[in-house]
C-alpha cells in the first residue's frame, strides 16, 4: 500500500497521500465528539500522539515474536496470525487503560487535560487500523513507530483545519439538516480532493 | 400476553431499521461504510458479518449482564467482540478468499465498531435476551440495507449503470456518469450529501 523507500517519502505518504481520516476513513466517529471546538480536536490528537506509537510498536513486537516465528532461513515455523484482530484489541485495550491509570498519577494536569479523550481510544477505529497498516506494510521496528508517529499527526492535522473551517462557516447560511456530520464529511471531501490531486 | 410480545418485538424491528436507523439517523459506524460502499459484494458481506456478530455480542452480554459490573463492561463487550470478529475472518478466509482480501482491512475494524458497542452496552445491558437478540437483528439489518442503499447510488453515479443478479441495467450513458464518485473523495462527498438530505427531510416531517 506503501511505499517506503525514504524517510521523506514516509512522511509526505503518510501525512497527506495515504491520511489516515481522509482516505482510508479512520476514526472518523470521533470527528462528532469533538463538537466543533478546535481545543478539543488538539485534546483528541494529543493523546492519540502519546497513545498511538507505544500501541503500535508493542504489537508490531508482538505480531513479529510471538505470533509469527520464523527461523534464520526464513521457514516459517508457527503462524498464529490468524489471532491477530484479537490479540490487537486486548493490547490496545490494556496499553489504554495503563496509560490512563499512569497518567492520572505522575501527570495530573495532563490527565486533566486529555483523560476524556483518552479513554475513548479503546474504540478508536484509528488505534486499531493504524496497527493493521502496520503490519501489512511496515518492515522494521522503527519505521512503525515512525509511522504511527505521522499517522496521529496527519489524522490530528486534518482534525483541526476541519474544525477551524466549520468555525469560519458559522455565521453563513447552511441548511439545517446539513449541520454537523453532513457538513464535515463535505468539508473532508474538499480537503480529500485537493490532496487527492497530489497524488496523480 | 402473546400480543404485548408480538407488538414489542415490531417496534424494536421498526425503531432499528426505520426511526433509528443507524446510517441515516444515528450516523455512526461510518468508517466501514465509507470504505467498503464502491462494491456490491463487498457491501454485502460486510453488512451480513455486521449483522451476525451484533446478533451474537448482544445475546452473549444480555446472558451475562448480571455478572458483569459497569466499569467491566465495555472491555468484556470489546473482548467478546474482538473473539467473534475473528472467528467471522477465518470463516471469510475459508469460504471465499477474495472477498477477505478485497475487504482489507475493514473486516477486522468491525472489532471496534461503534455500533455493535453502543448496543450491547446501552441496550442488551439491560434487557433480556430475547428482545436484545431482536434489537441485533433490527439494527444490524437497518445497517445492512443502509449499506446496500449507499452502494446502488454510489455505482449508477459512477459507471451509469448496475449489475444485479448478472443482469446489467443501464440508468443513463456512461459519458455521463461521475467516475470519481469511485474515490476517497467521491465517497465522503456522496454520503455527506446523502445524509444531510435524510436529516433535512427528517426536519421538515418534524416540524410539520
Amino acid at each position: 500500500m506503501i511505499e517506503f523507500t525514504t524517510f521523506a517519502q514516509l512522511i509526505v505518504a503518510t501525512l497527506f497521500l495515504n491520511n489516515v481520516l481522509l482516505f482510508s476513513f479512520l476514526g472518523l466517529e470521533s470527528v462528532t465528539t469533538i463538537e466543533e471546538k478546535p481545543k478539543n480536536a488538539l485534546k483528541l490528537s494529543l493523546a492519540l500522539l502519546l497513545v498511538l506509537p507505544i500501541v503500535s510498536v508493542i504489537s508490531f513486537w508482538i505480531y513479529h515474536n510471538l505470533l509469527l516465528s520464523v527461523s534464520d532461513t526464513g521457514e516459517v515455523l508457527a503462524d498464529l496470525t490468524y489471532l491477530q484482530t484479537f490479540v490487537f484489541v486486548i493490547t490496545i485495550t490494556v496499553v489504554v487503560v495503563l496509560f490512563n491509570v499512569l497518567i492520572k498519577k505522575f501527570f495530573p494536569k495532563l490527565y486533566a487535560f486529555i483523560g476524556q479523550y483518552a479513554i475513548q481510544l479503546v474504540s478508536n477505529t484509528v488505534v486499531l487500523g493504524v496497527l493493521l497498516i502496520n503490519i501489512s506494510s511496515v518492515d522494521t521496528l522503527a519505521n512503525s513507530f515512525y509511522f504511527s508517529v505521522f499517522a496521529a499527526f496527519g489524522y490530528g492535522l486534518v482534525l483541526m483545519i476541519l474544525t477551524f473551517i466549520e468555525k469560519h462557516l458559522q455565521e453563513s447560511p447552511i441548511p439545517k439538516g446539513f449541520k454537523g456530520l453532513p457538513l464535515q464529511l463535505i468539508i473532508l471531501s474538499i480537503i480529500a480532493l485537493i490532496l487527492y490531486g497530489l497524488n496523480v | 400476553m402473546g400480543n404485548d410480545i408480538k407488538n414489542e418485538l415490531k417496534n424494536i424491528l421498526n425503531e432499528g431499521i426505520i426511526k433509528r436507523n443507524p446510517v441515516f439517523v444515528l450516523a455512526i459506524a461510518l468508517t466501514p461504510l465509507l470504505a467498503v460502499s464502491d462494491s456490491l459484494a463487498k457491501a454485502l458481506g460486510l453488512g451480513l458479518t455486521v449483522l451476525f456478530i451484533m446478533v451474537l455480542v448482544n445475546l452473549v452480554v444480555s446472558i451475562f449482564k448480571s455478572k458483569l459490573s459497569d466499569g467491566a463492561l465495555t472491555i468484556v463487550t470489546l473482548a467478546i467482540m474482538a473473539f467473534l470478529v475473528t472467528i467471522a475472518e477465518m470463516i471469510i478466509q475459508v469460504r471465499d478468499i477474495s472477498l477477505y482480501q478485497d475487504l482489507g482491512i475493514y473486516l477486522p475494524l468491525t472489532a471496534v465498531s461503534g455500533l455493535i458497542l453502543q448496543r450491547a452496552v446501552t441496550y442488551s445491558n439491560q434487557n433480556n435476551v430475547m428482545k436484545s437478540v431482536f434489537d441485533g437483528f433490527a439494527y444490524g439489518v437497518g445497517y445492512l440495507v443502509a449499506l446496500v442503499m449507499i452502494t446502488i447510488i454510489r455505482i449508477v453515479i459512477s459507471t451509469g449503470s448496475i449489475t444485479l443478479f448478472n443482469t446489467q441495467l443501464r440508468l443513463f450513458d456512461h459519458v455521463y456518469s461521475f467516475s470519481l464518485a469511485n474515490t476517497a473523495f467521491g465517497a465522503l462527498l456522496i454520503i455527506g450529501l446523502i445524509l444531510g438530505m435524510f436529516k433535512s427531510f427528517q426536519q421538515r416531517g418534524e416540524s410539520k
